[in-house]
């Protein structure tokens, strides 16, 4: 019975830690806006989540449609994250970083983790009335 | 845990601007001011500071610094002031290379990106609270 609540929670805590990280890095980005040399960070989600669900497929929700993102039961731990996105460095020498649309671009990906946030709240209202009947 | 990555990096980018700020003013209240090295009197150079980005490993966030604080490489201003003591055998004085419009500016764009940076923390400060009271 945990198995499956952890299971039903596993794509949202997936995509919750790589909301975090995308702030971070557009955080990063916007601190680093006037450093010399610096490398703009970009997480893309598409890419991540796909080589996430290379690494095993085992279980699989019901996909439709071959843009749908299905569920991988394996725990993707911090570290693959980070291996993903070291690799995905852009290499400009030269530091053009837009302040305005790094701005939008943080306040776009919060609200996204607030609405994130609340789905989950809402999951879990929901397992609590399943328990209860 | 990423969010509290984020801090870390807005506390590192707003101590580097509120250096900035300093260095501006610094050089605009001295843009007058005469310094003296070995018994000999120079008019004040303008300093700027090079930033650079440091990671400590690759889990580690990455903030951002001052690598160094360097004289500009902006000429002197000579005026015409034979009744100055300090004026040569020509009577042309020597001015610090202070530009008043370039350190304005930079002072406005630097304050701009601290308060950039204050917003982030405000935003992860509510994201976080949202976060911990995610089953209420």
């Amino acid at each position: 019975m945990i198995k499956i609540i952890n299971d039903f929670f596993e794509l949202n805590k997936m995509l919750l830690n790589l909301r975090a990280l995308k702030e971070e890095s557009i955080a990063s980005n916007i601190a680093n806006c006037k450093t010399p040399n610096y490398n703009k960070r970009n997480i893309q989600f598409e890419e991540i989540v796909k080589k996430i669900d290379s690494i095993k497929k085992k279980r699989e929700l019901y996909a439709t449609c071959s843009r749908h993102i299905t569920k991988s039961s394996k725990t993707i731990s911090l570290k693959d994250y980070m291996k993903i996105l070291e690799k995905r460095k852009s290499f400009k020498k030269i530091n053009k970083i837009d302040l305005n649309r790094e701005k939008m671009k943080f306040l776009k990906n919060s609200l996204s983790y607030q609405l994130e946030i609340s789905a989950i709240s809402k999951k879990i209202r929901n397992i609590y009335l399943a328990i209860q009947g | 845990m990423s969010l509290t990555n984020i801090l870390d990096i807005c506390s590192s980018a707003m101590n580097v601007e509120e250096k900035k700020i300093e260095i501006h003013t610094n050089n605009i209240a001295n843009s007058e001011s005469i310094e003296s090295k070995n018994g000999k009197f120079y008019p004040y150079k303008a300093k700027m500071a090079i930033l650079e980005n440091y990671k400590k490993d690759i889990y580690s966030p990455e903030i951002v610094r001052i690598k160094k604080i360097v004289n500009t490489k902006d000429p002197y201003k000579k005026i015409y002031n034979p009744n100055h003591p300090l004026s040569d055998s020509k009577g042309y004085l020597k001015l610090s290379n202070v530009n008043y419009l370039n350190e304005t500016v930079n002072y406005l764009n630097a304050s701009k990106r601290y308060q950039a940076n204050l917003e982030i923390v405000q935003t992860i400060k509510y994201i976080i609270l949202k976060t911990i009271d995610i089953s209420k």
